[in-house]
């Protein structure tokens, strides 16, 4: 099992989570959190204790910008975690290419086509 | 230097200093003073990997830190300093660099700690820590981002 984390700004996490379910269907093992009120510290623990109530082969952590308090704080409890992978730059795109993809194909190949699907997702289109 | 900024931020470097103050200040350095950080490698190249080129970025203890004020006063640099708590202020002032002003940008909730604003949670012993510094002469505003409207803590500490 792949235990799914998002740690965003606000309320991005939720309301991400809620779109992606609202195109997808319901999702197992996603735990979304905010940085909102909480000292880093504290919100770290939260995580890790949470993590520890689960028996996830990987755990898969989107954050939202890098080098931002979410991503600083994913990272720190990626130490700890030797399972654990962070994604930063969390989009649209990015999740539903991850769920529609989680059970079906291997771990590292997943891990490219998010990215990929991600970057590919932002196009511009202008004039005629 | 010129210290355009001293912050008070338990996120230290994160979004809102590098993408809104140093916009909004047009700083050439961020000086991240935290005698944790600066013993953890991991921590350190985490915080540091972020910054814009553009930028110099140095980590150091508060002692070094107050030195490196202290020495470079004259010096033009458009400096932003962050720390991650009233106490850690505390032991800057100990080493004899007091700022005139001292911007709270973040303080966020533990266990004892009460909110004030939705950025500022505070425990006795950080009360007592701003109480302390303010008899300092050192005025403390709150105001997360440079568009945001400012609170001057000893008002919000007095009206609980």
């Amino acid at each position: 099992m792949i235990a799914t984390f998002i740690i965003a700004h606000e309320d991005l996490s939720f309301s991400l989570i809620q779109t992606v379910e609202s195109v997808l269907g319901k999702q197992e093992s996603v735990f979304p959190y905010s940085n909102k009120h909480d000292n880093l510290q504290l919100l770290a623990q939260k995580i890790k204790s949470q993590i520890q109530t689960l028996q996830a082969e990987d755990i898969v952590c989107f954050t939202d910008l890098r080098g931002g308090s979410c991503w600083t704080l994913a990272n720190i409890v990626r130490k700890e975690i030797p399972n654990m992978t962070v994604i930063s730059g969390v989009n649209l795109p990015m999740l539903v290419t991850y769920f529609n993809n989680l059970n079906e194909l291997p771990f590292e190949q997943l891990m490219d086509k998010v990215v990929n699907d991600a970057c590919r997702g932002i196009t511009i289109a202008q004039g005629d | 230097m010129d210290v355009q900024l001293f912050r008070i931020d338990d996120r230290l470097i994160h979004g809102q200093v590098v993408l809104s103050w140093v916009k909004y200040l047009k700083s050439e350095r961020i000086i991240l003073c935290d005698n944790d950080v600066v013993e953890n490698a991991w921590e350190k190249e985490l915080y540091v990997s972020c910054v814009p080129k553009s930028l110099e970025c140095m980590v150091s203890n508060t002692k070094d830190t107050t030195n490196y004020i202290l020495h470079n006063i004259t010096r033009s640099e458009k400096t932003i300093v962050l720390v991650k708590s009233p106490a850690v202020l505390k032991e800057i002032t100990d080493y004899g660099f007091v700022p005139e002003k001292v911007n709270i940008g973040g303080i966020h909730y533990t266990e004892k700690r009460r909110e004030y604003l939705p950025y500022i949670f505070l425990s006795d012993d950080d009360v007592a820590d701003i109480e302390f510094l303010a008899k300092k002469g050192i005025k403390m505003y709150c105001q997360d981002v440079p568009t945001s409207k400012k609170y001057n803590i000893l008002d919000l500490i007095n009206s609980k």
